[in-house]
């Protein structure tokens, strides 16, 4: 049995990047673009789906158009075949017993802002930090034309769908705002997220009020 | 002493193996991997790359995997 993979202490997130994005720009077709996002996913496994989260932000805040639409039609294709890669985070209010620690598998929008808004989590990312990464991969989702109804949609049902404890309410409720900021007319990364942290934040986290700089823009 | 999941915390991002660490306690395990995109964040542009022939999939699985992580697989 294969051993875990562990993250290095300085990963190299360019080249992670740049592989991943040549890697979707020249499969072949879109079942080969389908399977490689699976397989990076399934390598890191579940405990490091952070850094394949990680390494798609790198993507949609460095990479130029062509390499972002080259990752983003991938999601799509990924997204419309049932196929999105994702992680497991622990079921919000997770039990003793070993097999409810682990609830649904999330795609890397739905992940992370469940991982924000989780009221009780363990290093949760910081309202500037949660922004920049989200801001990121909507960014890179905004360069394929089908991504933001598909993925509204997709946000939408797990929003409406308990899925066994995997999302908390205020999970469900960031999703919920995103979905619907999202769909919006005119609607830009930046607005999106704002409603997320907005919603997280009227649900009782401090997020959006005290990050002074950070967030003006 | 009896520990249970119950007794430990959510899982840390980034945790690394095994069923403990996953839910948080695992040494560093807390390696922010978003922490990162504060380092990207003035790199240079991610180009689609010139070089088109397709790559086999174990070649590039590969190649993330040791550009990610101190035990890629052989």
């Amino acid at each position: 049995m294969r051993e875990p993979a562990r993250l290095k202490a300085t990963p190299d997130w360019a080249a992670a990047a740049q592989l991943l994005v040549d890697g979707c720009a020249h499969a072949p077709d879109l079942n080969v673009r389908v399977e490689l996002l699976e397989r990076l996913c399934l390598a890191l496994g579940d405990a490091l789906y952070p850094a394949f989260l990680n390494v798609l932000a790198v993507v949609g805040e460095r990479g130029t158009p062509a390499a972002q639409a080259a990752v983003a039609d991938a999601l799509v294709d990924a997204l419309r075949s049932g196929r999105l890669p994702a992680g497991r985070r622990a079921a919000w209010g997770a039990s003793r017993r070993i097999e409810q620690a682990l609830g649904s598998a999330l795609g890397p929008v739905e992940y992370l802002c469940a991982w924000y808004a989780e009221p009780q989590g363990v290093d949760r990312p910081s309202a500037a930090r949660f922004d920049q990464a989200l801001r990121a991969l909507l960014a890179l989702l905004a360069q394929s034309p089908r991504a933001s109804a598909l993925y509204a949609a997709r946000l939408r049902a797990l929003a409406d769908e308990p899925l066994d404890g995997t999302l908390s309410r205020a999970a469900r409720g960031a999703l919920r705002a995103l979905a619907d900021a999202w769909q919006l007319p005119g609607a830009t990364p930046g607005s999106s997220v704002d409603a997320v942290l907005q919603a997280v934040s009227g649900n009782g986290r401090s997020g959006f009020g005290g990050l002074g700089p950070a967030l003006v823009r | 002493m009896n520990t249970t999941l119950s007794s430990l915390p959510p899982p840390s991002f980034g945790a690394v193996s095994g069923d403990v660490s996953l839910r948080g306690t695992g040494a560093p395990a807390s390696t922010p991997a978003l922490a990162a995109l504060d380092d990207m964040a003035g790199g240079d542009p991610l180009h689609v790359s010139s070089d088109t022939a397709p790559r086999a999939i174990d070649a590039i699985e590969r190649d993330f995997l040791a550009a990610l992580c101190e035990n890629p697989p052989a």
